[in-house]
């Protein structure tokens, strides 16, 4: 039985026009065909071809980052979900969240899948940069990645910050109102923040009232966090993260001890490099040999 | 190695994954659901049952049965089948032929109309008419014609049903006549299906106007708004409301709703969040006849409708002159129903008084005073205020003498002038004045025989009647009253002339607001207790809970209902910080929830229900003309 | 007032749950990361190539399969995990948002109950603004100013002794205010030992003053005679600190050059200044230490 479905596969689907269309390798049992599996395939592509063995060991990367993005993609799945179910208006918002324990099919599970897939990824996004740190996998040449990293950690604490406001409880909006307070003392932008009589601030026209909605949380903040938290942010977020991906494999892929590295950069450019580095700063820097 | 920990993950998440699906899926109203279904399938069959043995058992029934049974099979019979085919065929044909009439008539009409809408067109165009005009003559009589065909055909057409009815009319008769009786039968049979089939959902009631309102309490109570579950065999949960008609049809659920009434959290389809009584749910549902409070909400009074529990604590708040001290929105102020303190001195021996408002219980159990949070020192201050501000000189008679030698006379007077119709003496006699088992140790003899001359020049508002004793007949009353004393109360010792004793009692009168109730000299009442209008919806990070949580008696949740209960029962129970000023009333269990009801109904907030909502009593025009009418 | 329970309530209080993963992750992963370095430098004394260099672990290996079932696995781990999370605790939800009840303690979010427990020493426009701007600002500049090219791409102590510790310095920091401000800060945002019962009529006596009053300088003194002090010592921290270390570590200035040394002094300043504003205040009552009519500081 088996072996006749194998052969209809091997004789009528892998040659037809519509499964070379789709699948452009063979199957994956040979290095050859993994290789080129790995290089066909978008997400995959993520990822180089070969790596060194260091870099598959859990006890080297933690696995951090790749959490993060997974539990951004539980976000996405689970928060695209939930929208189904969600009014951003104060007088129905809190309803819609009961009636998502009580009444909605799988609702209570896909609200506490969103909200712990949340905390969850604020800790994997501290622990991928407490890793890239004690690996010391910030330095040249993923300056400008660790950068982006950081403004990524910023934006995962946003994200998680306005979806606190949406289940309109009274543990979202005084969670909220701490958290905008602070905009109050912006120097210069808000209305209580030094200087801000220079620009005229009041409570009415300060920064805190743009991010609000109003001079406190009500249902205007309550649309404004909603459209934040469910497009702009995950927009830019989306937008950010893949440059942090592609800087990955531009900046030489996995960090690793100096030899790895240099190793797998194209040898050319390597002494080119040096001789640059020569010239500019008059260091005298070897250029690995040719193995 | 890799393989297997694959294997063991997948397997874990697998598992995970089923134990979600079945945590959502095994909700408990589901159970509920289908155990109601069972009890009300087997309630339906068991109906059935009895109905087909009844029937079985009526003689009337039986002969009916087989009177139609016979024509039945008579109807049947070979010879009458053929009859019946020739006479279908016949039938066939005729209407066939009124089809036809019918269908030549309706095309010809439908020809004029179009001549009709020609000529319409025409005239606004100003064009020529009187050819179409002549045309539509033409078809106008043809169609006269061809009506009249349509008469005939169906007039023969009418005439062979009528006859064929007629045939058969003896059986369709007893058709008619058994399916009749059987009807119930029928409708039995179907409500059986309807529940064998009936799918397990949530049912919910969606009221806009009240706040978005959502009730899914009937996802469990499934047979609230259905007669026939009354019977307290059925469990509780799945009985029918109390008196259905006038809670659930002329309050109709679908524009009520229950938690409107019985609060609790209607949004929930589990059993203990739905009734409340979790953490962040400010509203717990009311118990048993406390869901009266509600009735307040669109029925601004109550009097007309039979919410009797309500109506007792409005007494109960009423008679304990609650209202002295707090105020309630559209309630009259109360009156002072304690007797004055004016002359207080020329009554009170001090000894006694000072025990009296430590508290009123210990010489009368049954005194209309209530017990306030009060120490022996702050009771001897009110004391020396009391009787060193009041008028010591009341009466016309001065200085009466008990005489030992009437005390006989004076229990024959008390007895034949009817006074043990009010007062009791050691608890013998009826409960409407004090028991006067111990007087003796309370009023002086003076006081208490100008009293008895005269009730109202001392206490304009007491109910004591004047009886018209005899100056004998009194001083025989006071000396026998006289020698009732209470026997070892407790001493204490009072300086009514120490001016700073005085002032500081009467510091301590203002405080717990005395002139409430009693005229006393220097004072005024106030209702400045914090006022109960609004009291059922009072935020509840306002109430003082004291250091409640420590104390499992008083509640651990921290809600509105605890609080209120708790404090007419036991008004000291919160006072970790502050010391509150309510005093205590004695209040049995079921009084308390009585008031508690009352004071639940405060919510303060007719106006926010939407118009239809509020009840509106006819006036005494809409009345007569309602009458009229009739 | 004490007892175990209080403590349990709070610790399984559902949004405090992450509270506990953190702390177990601290724990794990500061281990792990120690234990590795410490392994890297044993090696590197003795000569030998670092864990990572080993020709071994240099090996070239193909993604598919050796990375893509490790990532296959844990991703399965984690989503069962979370699942498993998901199933049996359930996200809070309090009474409905309302205006006009302001809940006792009232929290941020417990990631970003650093800052707020920041507000207790700082002016809200520094613990709220001004210090999450320099540890954004501070963590992107760490690689232009960590110029030490050892250490990359490999655990170690030995090679990046000083920036490991400055580093771990300001993240436990983070990481116990964090805590502190979730299990130890109750109503009124008291103090409370883990156990005690969170009573919000707790009063606790305000006796914070000023630097200014502390040397009994007469508040009603205009602002800058009476500052006077407080803008010296703070001048001197900023500027003469820096030059004593430059004098006397003359190496660590000349490795980074001037523009890096004065935003890596600056930056240190900072770091230290926020614990030893938080120990005055805990030990000496110290309010501000210096306060204009525009801020305090």
């Amino acid at each position: 039985m088996g072996s006749k479905l194998q052969d209809f596969l091997e004789s009528q689907v892998y040659p037809s026009q519509i499964w070379q269309s789709v699948i452009r390798h063979g199957k994956p049992v040979n290095d050859r065909n993994r290789s080129l599996a790995v290089l066909g395939n978008v997400f995959l592509h993520l990822h180089p071809i070969r790596l060194p063995r260091y870099a598959t060991k859990y006890t080297y990367t933690w696995g951090m980052g790749g959490l993060s993005f997974l539990l951004f993609l539980v976000e996405t799945v689970t928060g695209i979900l939930l929208m189904f179910y969600y009014h951003p208006t104060a007088s129905l918002a809190y309803g819609d969240i009961k009636s998502l324990e009580f009444d909605v099919p799988f609702g209570m599970i896909l609200r506490n899948m969103h909200r712990w897939g949340a905390h969850a990824m604020v800790l994997a996004v501290w622990f991928h940069m407490f890793r890239v740190f004690m690996t010391g996998s910030y330095k040249k040449p993923r300056e400008f990645n660790w950068a982006i990293g950081v403004i990524l950690l910023t934006i995962t604490l946003f994200m998680s910050f306005t979806g606190y406001l949406l289940p309109w409880d009274q543990l979202a909006m005084w969670a909220i109102t701490v958290g905008t307070n602070m905009a109050r003392a912006v120097p210069l932008l808000g209305h209580e923040g030094p200087f801000s009589n220079l620009l005229g601030l009041k409570i009415d026209n300060d920064i805190r009232f743009a991010l609000l909605g109003g001079t406190r949380v009500g249902g205007p903040t309550l649309i404004r966090f909603y459209v934040l938290h469910c497009i702009a942010v995950p927009f830019v977020m989306s937008f950010i993260l893949s440059i942090h991906f592609w800087r990955i494999r531009k900046d030489g892929g996995i960090s690793g001890p100096q030899s790895a590295r240099l190793a797998n950069l194209n040898k050319v450019t390597q002494v080119k490099a040096a001789e640059g580095k020569k010239k500019v700063e008059g260091i005298k820097v070897e250029a690995p040999k040719a193995e | 190695m890799r393989f297997r920990a694959f294997v063991i993950s997948s397997m874990l998440l697998f598992v995970m994954t089923v134990l979600a699906v079945w945590v959502d899926f095994d909700r408990e109203w589901k159970k509920y659901q289908s155990d109601f279904n069972k009890i009300e399938f087997d309630k339906t069959k068991s109906e059935l049952e009895n109905l087909k043995k009844s029937m079985d058992a009526d003689a009337d029934y039986k002969k009916l049965e087989a009177s139609y049974k016979s024509s039945e099979d008579q109807v049947n019979s070979p010879e009458a089948l053929v009859k019946q085919k020739d006479l279908d065929q016949k039938m066939a044909k005729l209407k066939f032929d009124v089809y036809k009439a019918e269908r030549d008539a309706k095309f010809t009409k439908s020809t004029i109309g179009s001549l009709d809408y020609q000529i319409s067109r025409n005239i606004s165009n100003n064009d020529a008419t009187a050819s179409i005009n002549d045309q539509k003559m033409i078809l106008q009589a043809k169609l006269d014609e061809q009506n009249k065909a349509v008469d005939v055909v169906r007039a023969s057409f009418d005439k062979a049903q009528k006859e064929a009815k007629d045939d058969i009319k003896q059986y369709t008769d007893l058709k008619s006549k058994f399916e009749d009786k059987n009807a119930k039968v029928e409708l039995l049979n179907k409500k059986l299906d309807v529940i064998a089939k009936r799918p397990i959902d949530i049912q919910q009631i969606i009221i806009p106007e009240l706040n978005n309102t959502v009730d899914r309490c009937m996802t469990c109570h499934m047979a609230a708004n259905t007669d026939g579950f009354e019977d307290k065999k059925y469990p509780k949960v799945f009985q029918t409301h109390p008196n259905r008609e006038l809670f659930l049809v002329k309050h109709n659920v679908k524009d009520f709703g229950c938690v409107v009434c019985h609060q609790g959290q209607g949004l929930s389809t589990k059993s203990k969040s739905a009734h409340g009584w979790v953490e962040f749910w400010e509203k717990p549902m009311f118990k048993g006849k406390q869901v009266e409070a509600s009735c307040i909400k669109c029925h601004k009074t109550t009097d007309n409708i039979p919410a009797d529990y309500f109506n007792k604590g409005k007494e109960l708040v009423t008679a304990s002159n609650c209202l002295a001290c707090h105020k309630i929105e559209g309630q009259p102020a109360a009156v002072k129903n304690g007797p004055p303190l004016l002359q207080a001195s020329s009554k009170l021996n001090a000894t006694w008084m000072v025990n009296w408002v430590e508290n009123p219980r210990h010489y009368l159990p049954r005194s209309k005073m209530p017990t306030f949070p009060l120490g022996k020192e702050e009771a001897t201050a009110i004391t020396a205020y009391v009787l060193s501000s009041s008028d010591p000189n009341y009466g016309i008679k001065k200085g009466v003498v008990p005489d030992p030698s009437l005390v006989g006379n004076g229990q024959r007077v008390f007895k034949a002038k009817g006074c043990n119709s009010c007062h009791a003496i050691k608890g013998v006699g009826a409960n409407v004045g004090p028991d006067l088992g111990r007087v003796g140790s309370k009023a002086n003899p003076t006081w208490m025989y100008n009293w008895i001359k005269n009730p109202q020049s001392y206490h304009p508002g007491t109910i004591m009647p004047n009886l018209g004793l005899t100056d004998e007949e009194t001083l025989s009353v006071v000396s026998w009253l006289q020698t009732f004393k209470w026997d070892n109360m407790p001493q204490s010792q009072v300086d009514i002339h120490n001016v700073e004793l005085a002032t500081k009692g009467k510091a301590i009168m203002k405080n717990y607001n005395c002139a409430s109730c009693h005229n006393v000299v220097g004072l005024e009442g106030a209702q400045n207790c914090p006022e109960l209008t609004g009291e059922a919806e009072k935020d509840i990070h306002k109430f003082d809970f004291g250091y409640a949580h420590r104390d499992p008696l008083r509640g651990v949740y921290h809600t509105r209902e605890s609080y209120i209960y708790n404090k007419i029962r036991s008004p000291g129970v919160y006072d970790d910080f502050v010391k509150g000023k309510m005093p205590r009333f004695w209040f049995t269990d079921e009084q308390t929830s009585q008031a508690y009801t009352y004071i639940m109904g405060m919510t303060g907030k007719y106006d926010d229900l939407p118009y239809k909502y509020i009840y509106k009593p006819k006036t005494v025009e809409e009345s007569n003309e309602e009458i009229k009418k009739k | 007032m004490y007892s175990f329970k209080n403590f349990l309530d709070i610790l399984t209080t559902p949004d405090n749950v992450p509270i506990l993963l953190l702390i177990a992750m601290i724990v794990a992963y500061t281990w792990i990361s120690f234990h590795k370095a410490f392994d890297n430098d044993k090696r590197l004394a003795q000569g030998r190539p670092v864990w990572e260099g080993e020709p071994h672990n240099q090996e070239k290996v193909h993604t598919w399969p050796h990375l893509l079932n490790i990532e296959f696995i844990v991703s399965i781990i984690a989503m069962a995990g979370l699942t498993l999370w998901s199933t049996f605790l359930n996200a809070p939800l309090e009474d409905p948002a309302n205006n006009s009840v302001t809940p006792n303690p009232s929290k941020a979010p417990w990631y970003f109950l650093g800052l707020q427990e920041m507000l207790v020493y700082f002016d809200p426009w520094i613990a709220g603004v001004v210090l999450p701007g320099i540890i954004v600002v501070g963590l992107i500049a760490i690689p232009y100013i960590d110029t030490n090219p050892k250490g990359n791409g490999y655990y170690s102590w030995r090679d990046r002794r000083f920036a490991i510790g400055v580093f771990l310095f300001g993240w436990f920091l983070w990481m116990a205010l964090i805590i502190e401000g979730t299990i130890l800060r109750g109503p009124g945002w008291n103090f409370f030992m883990p156990g005690e019962y969170w009573d919000v009529h707790k009063q606790v006596a305000l006796v914070n003053i000023n630097f200014s009053e502390l040397l009994n300088i007469d508040p009603k003194t205009f602002w800058l005679a009476r500052e006077l002090p407080a803008i010296i010592i703070l001048g001197l921290y900023f500027t003469i600190t820096p030059f004593l270390v430059a004098k006397f570590n003359k190496k660590f200035y000349e490795d980074l050059g001037l523009v890096r040394y004065g935003v890596t002094i600056m930056l240190l300043l900072l770091l230290v200044g926020l614990p030893v504003k938080m120990i005055l205040r805990l030990t000496i009552n110290l309010k501000y230490i210096l306060v204009t009519p525009w801020f305090n500081i």
